[in-house]
């Protein structure tokens, strides 16, 4: 007999041979899982799985009606698609050679010391995870399976006790990251801005924030005014055009802000490596000016990343290394009279590109953060400085590594001159003696390796980030090994 | 030349013998020699990829072909068959000066289980960087190693430094290796099986067989 594609039989064959096949492709990916770290969140997912199965079952019997049954079903296959679009690509092995597998015990304890100084749940699953886009990003599931049905079925289905593994961990935590760059350390301290995302969610600093700034009031009468100008303005709509305003400012606003302050975060932890890795990574994708509605112009971020800089370490005198102290003033000298001349105004860079007709937020939002500045700079501050890095490491660790680091000799450890002892160096230390190594000691490597042409010197860069990753590697377990 | 013993090598690596990171150097600082331990990152055949390999035409390619890359954590274990190479690396970075050099051996523990750690052992003065180990089980039970297990030996010897260079001998462009180095078929050795080939043709010997890319 014709099976007929319209009917809640067919439709409920569907769902059920998905989940099957959902399951089977689990399992696989389970499987060819190289650890048990990523294995956790197949584990997650099975689970999550089993679940949604449950419900589907239960709900079947419970519906009389064909149009009904035929209704859910779409919205179970539908579900099923958006794990396979959304989450199932994590499961995905990747090869290892586009994994800094080095850096993931370090970044791993970063984030549980973040937890403990900074008061949220250590209970967090941190895993790498390529991208082909040059790009660097943040995915988290926070409590993974009750957060995903409750995300995607009514909150009066999910009636059942949802039993949580006791192995699964509280967050599922992905760094993305441009596969071209995986093996680049001196980019590396970008996805600390990444981590400083998860510090955000948790601890809410931008939220925080959001209620102590204040709207530069001209601007948005300015902008008022405009809308107001305009041949379709309707002034009986004036209430409700206001509050369109003010939404949209709102919704850009927050997101700026997480931004800024996730800048601020990796800042504070790795000082001045954060800002040359900033700006790099700007500079690839991006002019100064270039903004979106989830990013604020790299102009302005890097102007409020090189103010915290200058007030952390430049305007204390804290800082006595002399080419880190001219670098750092050199940056925040030309920025800020790019400032002041209009130059970091958010605008869209091509003029090929047709106007955005949102740009009038985005100017709004702009001059809202730079008019909150210091209240920004100084509230954050208040809540990260208990991790940021100290002068001392980048007058004495950081100088000691590069010397090594130019001779030759992995910068995994140290030697306090004050104490005769030898400590282990750690990420901050590490990247902030390659980054000045870079700009400061290149040809001193070159000549070490005896790298003379153009195609020498790449391989010989690339031989300089294996060396940053192996130190990262190498400080961390010196670090950790139990002493006596 | 003599070998350098315990409180000779401790002086050394205060002066100008880079060890790192010597994560105990009282247990790891020996006799006469300093254990090393097996770092994170391992270089594996893979048997079903390729049949013969002519060290003649080790090109980047035929490598990638019948090698893959490996990176365990620090304390993770490892298995390594009877019959099976892995090339590995120790997890201490080495810099010696130009007027030590040293030798890599396995150490008796792991030797009497079946254990080689090393075949091209010796290391030249101001060597920087890992050193290659290749791994080979020549017993007959699986051997379960760890990340980070001291599992080789470095012997050091004095070495008067060479005051003429090499005829015709000029700085080459070099890499200080962070990881177990794949097989490579250097200019000298490229010379040398030419000279083979040759050699071959005119005694009349014809061509091998040899696999092609």
């Amino acid at each position: 007999m014709l099976q007929d594609f319209r009917s809640g039989k067919y439709y409920r064959q569907k769902v059920e041979e998905h989940m099957h096949h959902f399951e089977w492709l689990l399992l696989e990916l389970k499987n060819d899982l190289p650890s048990s770290g990523p294995q956790k969140f197949a584990d997650a997912n099975i689970q999550l799985l089993e679940y949604v199965r449950k419900f589907f079952l239960s709900e079947m019997q419970q519906i009389n009606s064909e149009k009904k049954i035929v209704e859910r079903c779409q919205k179970y296959l539908s579900f099923l698609r958006y794990l396979a679009k959304n989450i199932m690509p994590f499961l995905d092995r990747v090869n290892e050679i586009f994994i800094p597998e080095e850096l993931l015990l370090t970044f791993a304890d970063l984030s549980g010391e973040l937890a403990k100084k900074l008061h949220f749940s250590e209970k967090i699953d941190l895993r790498f995870f390529p991208r082909w886009d040059l790009n660097y990003g943040i995915r988290g599931f926070q409590d993974f399976v009750r957060g995903t049905l409750e995300e995607n079925f009514p909150a009066n289905f999910i009636s059942t006790d949802i039993q949580i593994s006791p192995e699964s961990p509280e967050w599922f935590v992905f760094i993305t990251y441009p596969r071209s760059e995986s093996r680049n350390s001196l980019l590396h301290p970008n996805l600390i801005h990444e981590l400083g995302h998860l510090v955000d969610l948790q601890t809410g600093i931008s939220k925080a924030i959001k209620g102590k700034i204040k709207i530069p009031k001209r601007s948005f009468t300015e902008l008022l005014q405009q809308e107001r100008q305009k041949p379709d303005y309707q002034a009986d709509e004036e209430d409700e055009q206001r509050q369109k305003l003010i939404d949209e400012y709102i919704e850009i606003t927050e997101k700026w802000l997480s931004e800024l302050i996730s800048d601020l975060v990796a800042t504070n932890l790795l000082g001045p490596a954060f800002f040359f890795a900033f700006f790099e990574l700007s500079n690839l994708t991006s002019s100064i000016n270039d903004y979106s509605k989830g990013h604020p112009s790299s102009g302005l971020r890097l102007r409020f990343i090189l103010e915290e800089l200058y007030q952390m370490y430049v305007s204390t005198k804290l800082i006595t290394n002399k080419e880190l102290k001219q670098a750092l003033h050199v940056w925040y000298l030309d920025l800020k009279e790019k400032e002041e001349n209009g130059e970091l105004v958010p605008r869209v860079s091509s003029e090929l590109l047709i106007s955005d007709p949102n740009s009038k937020y985005f100017k709004l939002v702009y001059d809202t953060m730079l008019y909150n500045r210091s209240i920004i700079l100084q509230k954050a501050r208040e809540k990260i400085k208990v991790v940021s890095c100290d002068a001392d490491k980048l007058n004495l660790e950081v100088i000691y590594l590069l010397n090594d680091m130019v001779s030759g000799k992995l910068p995994c450890e140290w030697l306090d001159n004050r104490s005769g002892e030898k400590k282990a160096s750690d990420l901050t230390s590490i990247l902030n003696a390659g980054w000045l190594a870079y700009l400061t000691a290149m040809d001193k490597f070159y000549c070490l390796l005896d790298a003379n042409s153009g195609s020498e010197k790449l391989k010989a860069l690339d031989n300089f980030n294996e060396l940053l990753l192996k130190a990262i590697e190498s400080g961390h377990i010196l670090a950790k090994w139990p002493g006596e | 030349m003599s070998v350098l013993t315990r409180d000779t090598i401790k002086h050394r690596l205060k002066k100008d013998l880079i060890v790192r990171p010597i994560l105990d150097l009282d247990a790891q600082v020996e006799e006469s020699s300093i254990n090393l331990r097996l770092g994170t990152k391992f270089i594996v055949t893979k048997r079903t990829e390729y049949g013969i390999l002519p060290p003649s035409n080790l090109s980047a390619f035929l490598i990638r072909k019948f090698q893959a890359k490996l990176h365990y954590r620090f304390g993770q274990k490892v298995l390594l068959h009877p019959g099976q190479l892995i090339l590995a690396s120790t997890f201490e970075f080495i810099g010696l000066p130009n007027n030590l050099s040293a030798h890599v051996l396995s150490r008796s523990r792991y030797g009497r289980i079946g254990l080689m750690v090393a075949t091209a052992t010796y290391v030249h003065p101001n060597w920087k960087g890992v050193l290659t180990l290749e791994l080979f089980n020549y017993g007959d039970a699986p051997i379960q190693l760890e990340c980070g297990a001291s599992i080789a030996q470095l012997v050091l010897e004095e070495a008067a430094p060479s005051v003429t260079k090499k005829k015709g001998e000029k700085k080459k462009f070099h890499l200080i290796p962070t990881e177990p180095e794949f097989a490579e078929m250097k200019e000298g050795g490229r010379k040398e099986w030419s000279n083979l080939k040759t050699f071959r043709e005119l005694a009349g010997l014809g061509e091998s067989e040899e696999p092609k890319e």
